[in-house]
């Protein structure tokens, strides 16, 4: 801060307009380090000390929302994990099985002992392939008795 | 104040004021107390009612920190700040009362030697001629001539260069001069050392 008194680097130089007398100007405020600004100061602090603290209370929110906000995002992730666990676990215990019986039927090809191996069955071949020949077979002659569409009307 | 001898910016502890730091408010109420005052002096004629808008200021300014942008200049904005208290405070004056500002002052209250009639006199018509100048021509002045800032100082405070705080002050004291122009010879008597 600077003193009490007119500013000498506002002293003109040939155009600028010079200063009127003193004691035509209103009174300047106290200089610095003046009591006056002590008690100032205080005054002002206790003000803000008042705004301060009735500031704090109106932003402040009870603890327990305060536990919920800080909680709610913790508890949304922890059940997004239980969720994807689970969902995991469900994938992991079913379908590997389906996709190989699924696979092992596709890569069997006609072979009557790979046909029964899907289904957990080691199968002689030759049961196997007259078996499989048998319910051909059996499947024909259901189709033979039954009777046409067209020879009904 | 200072920390390892530099001293802490007003911005630094503005931040620190926006996050709790009491210490940080205090440190800047003592360092703008006198310049609150002056800016604000500029506005307010009465004493009492630069204390009572000084004191909204720092309270307006609390409760607006969090507004505060702490990569600008912090003076400007507290000016600003001080400047609509000033402001406000002339608006509740004005409802609270339709009595003009005395015009004579002093004056008024009874007879006084001749030169101090004439002084007192001299003054209520700058105190009028001060209210008829330009919002930043009457505040330049009223830092830099009657509060003996510095153009430098009080154009950080009021965020213009010094070189216009000068231009105002100059343009401020013209114009009051000729406001004044029919007490040229008192003021050619009273041109002290100061001039």
């Amino acid at each position: 801060m600077t003193e009490h008194r007119p500013d000498s680097s506002t002293a003109p130089d040939a155009p600028y307009a010079e200063p009127l007398p003193r004691e035509w100007l209103p009174e300047g405020v106290a200089p610095e380090g003046d009591a006056v600004w002590e008690a100032r100061a205080a005054r002002i602090l206790l003000l803000t000390e008042h705004a301060w603290t009735a500031e704090a209370r109106r932003t402040a929110t009870p603890w327990l929302m305060e536990l919920g906000r800080w909680l709610s995002p913790a508890a949304l992730l922890a059940a997004s994990a239980a969720a994807l666990l689970l969902s995991a676990g469900n994938q992991a215990s079913s379908t590997p099985q389906e996709d190989a019986a699924a696979l092992s039927l596709i890569t069997a090809d006609g072979d009557p002992v790979a046909l029964w191996a899907t289904l957990g069955v080691t199968a002689d071949p030759v049961l196997a392939l007259l078996t499989l020949e048998d319910h051909t077979a059996w499947t024909s002659r259901v189709d033979a008795a039954r009777p046409a569409t067209g020879e009904r009307r | 104040m200072a920390e390892g001898g530099e001293p802490v910016s007003d911005e630094t502890l503005a931040q620190r004021v926006q996050r709790g730091d009491r210490a940080a408010l205090e440190q800047l109420v003592r360092r703008y107390i006198r310049p609150v005052h002056a800016v604000i002096a500029s506005f307010l004629p009465e004493p009492s009612q630069v204390d009572d808008a000084a004191q909204e200021t720092f309270l307006r300014m609390l409760r607006a920190i969090h507004t505060y942008d702490t990569r600008r200049p912090f003076a400007p904005w507290l000016y600003q700040v001080a400047r609509n208290a000033a402001r406000s405070q002339i608006a509740a004056e004005s409802l609270r009362s339709t009595e003009p500002f005395p015009a004579d002052g002093p004056a008024a209250t009874g007879p006084l030697p001749d030169v101090a009639a004439e002084r007192s006199e001299i003054r209520a018509r700058v105190a009028r001629a001060l209210e008829a100048l330009p919002e930043q021509r009457r505040v330049a002045f009223r830092l830099v001539d009657v509060d003996g800032m510095g153009a430098a100082e009080a154009g950080r405070i009021m965020g213009i260069s010094d070189g216009t705080v000068r231009a105002h002050v100059h343009h401020a004291r013209k114009q009051l001069r000729e406001a004044l122009a029919e007490y040229a010879n008192v003021m050619d008597d009273e041109r002290g050392p100061a001039t």
